[in-house]
């Protein structure tokens, strides 16, 4: 299966293109650089960034909080969903939390987390909070649309019951994992330096997007977001490569 | 000396859903099963066929009545549907189900020999989704064969097929079968490959099921030939059994299913 096509390329870079040349045209109708800056400004202002040196100690910083964070969520998320799999008084005591958390306004989740928490692991706790839903969720989405009856074949051939876990339900559930985790990886990234602006932690791309705001510096602070948007990009890019590999047979 | 397969005094009773009654499927049920032939089950859809190969699998326990010969004796099971693991090659999904019984070595000989027979060696690393429906099936046939059962129960696996397609798999499975012998139990509603595959041939009717008629095919398999030739007699008797006097258990077994 082929991605992207040479000819599906051409019309991403003229779509880009064109949005470069509409931006630029309305920055000049605006004409005030803290409202809009124009795209020439906000590169330069995205050179002056990757030279200084904070640059990558914020970028590493704000990434390994927003893996690390992946990471645990992910582990208790699969830990939680097996549970409720396995014994369904789990499930229903699971259910509201789950609820409720995928209910809750991420500002009151960021707050409490500040309240709980040190700058430092605070956005930890909001991306745990934000993402832990998705993929429990589609976890057990997945467990309950394993096919029953590839279920009784194994059954019937009496494979072992490792086997059955590793050769029929994994491979069953494994695209609901994935799918997860490509909305769960880029959205965790997101409300990580949401939760970092607002906790400021002294090294991280939320601060640095903070410390642009304050001084009014608006090309920084779209500088920045390019920045997380390259980042993002590239967790993305890498969830695809995974799939790819992992889904060959479809 | 073969050994027959014998059930006696088979009573299964499925308890009604809310607002409907009990459904007695069997009521003192007897049929004899030879070893090492193909016999064949045939009836109105919901006379209990498919209970049947759930009882004698053991997937569902009966409710009272003697199994004679099927204890310990392990079950490979061909479906309607080909159910191979959409995420293993041809070659894995036949592996799969002997991953357990041998070394590496006599497993892939295994696989291949198989493959061979229902001519897919070509295709043992296809995933399941390039292949056509037929292709599919072979490959669950083979992976029936391959897992070294003494039973094997089919459960209309040649349904919904062409006729050319299915031709071509009842020659897969009967070159098969002559190669290894495997006591088979065939539920189908198609006579003609009854005749063509069947040693023995029951016809069962209404509820609880009753035999309603046996057959024996004696006809040498080679000289077999699909729905025609010295098949031809039998069929006409087959077809008057099953299709005369059995409007009534037709209409009350499809009110069940």
């Amino acid at each position: 299966m082929k991605l992207f096509t040479s000819k599906d390329k051409l019309y991403t870079a003229g779509a880009v293109l064109s949005l470069l040349v509409i931006w630029e045209i309305i920055a000049r109708i605006v004409g005030a650089r803290i409202l809009l800056p124009p795209p020439g400004e906000t590169w330069r202002e995205l050179v002056l960034i990757l030279r200084s040196e904070n640059f990558w100690p914020a970028v590493l910083s704000t990434t390994t909080r927003s893996l690390v964070g992946f990471g645990l969520t992910f582990l208790t998320a699969a830990v939680f969903a097996v549970l409720a799999g396995l014994w369904k008084p789990l499930y229903y005591l699971f259910s509201p939390l789950v609820v409720i958390t995928k209910a809750a306004p991420p500002i009151s989740v960021i707050l409490l987390a500040l309240i709980w928490l040190g700058t430092e692991k605070a956005p930890v706790l909001v991306g745990f909070l934000v993402i832990f839903p998705i993929i429990y969720t589609n976890i057990i989405t997945g467990v309950d649309n394993v096919d029953p009856k590839l279920i009784e074949m194994a059954a019937m051939y009496r494979v072992r019951r490792l086997r059955r876990l590793l050769d029929v339900y994994l491979p069953s559930v494994m695209p609901y994992v994935l799918a997860a985790c490509s909305t769960a990886l880029g959205l965790n990234l997101r409300v990580v330096i949401m939760a970092e602006v607002l906790s400021q932690p002294p090294v991280s791309m939320g601060t640095s997007l903070q410390s642009a705001r304050v001084f009014l510096n608006t090309a920084g602070v779209f500088a920045w977001t390019t920045v997380a948007v390259a980042l993002a990009a590239l967790f993305d890019l890498s969830v695809l490569s995974l799939r790819k590999k992992l889904e060959a047979w479809k | 000396m073969q050994g027959t397969l014998r059930v006696t005094d088979l009573t299964k009773e499925f308890k009604g859903e809310k607002g409907y009654n009990a459904l007695k499927v069997y009521d003192k049920f007897s049929l004899d099963m030879p070893e090492k032939q193909v016999t064949c089950l045939m009836g109105p859809s919901g006379c209990g066929k498919t209970t049947f190969l759930n009882l004698v699998s053991g997937l569902i326990e009966p409710d009272n009545g003697d199994l004679r010969g099927f204890a310990g004796k392990t079950v490979s099971y061909l479906f309607q549907e080909p159910r191979l693991l959409p995420w293993k090659t041809v070659w894995q999904n036949i592996d799969f189900v002997i991953q357990n019984g041998y070394p590496k070595k006599q497993r892939t000989e295994l696989v291949s020999r198989y493959l061979k027979i229902v001519g897919l060696d070509e295709f043992r690393n296809y995933w399941p989704e390039r292949l056509s429906g037929g292709m599919k099936q072979r490959v669950s046939i083979a992976r029936a064969f391959v897992f070294p059962s003494d039973l094997l129960l089919m459960d209309e696996p040649f349904k919904g097929l062409d006729l050319q397609l299915k031709i071509s798999l009842l020659d897969s499975f009967s070159s098969l079968w002559q190669q290894d012998l495997r006591t088979v139990i065939f539920v189908t509603h198609d006579l003609d490959e009854a005749l063509y595959l069947g040693d023995r041939i029951y016809v069962l009717s209404g509820l609880p099921a009753k035999v309603n008629k046996s057959l024996q095919v004696t006809v040498p398999r080679e000289e077999r030939r699909y729905a025609e030739g010295k098949l031809k007699e039998l069929r006409d008797e087959l077809l008057a059994c099953l299709c005369c006097g059995q409007e009534q258990s037709c209409a009350s077994a499809r009110a069940v299913s």
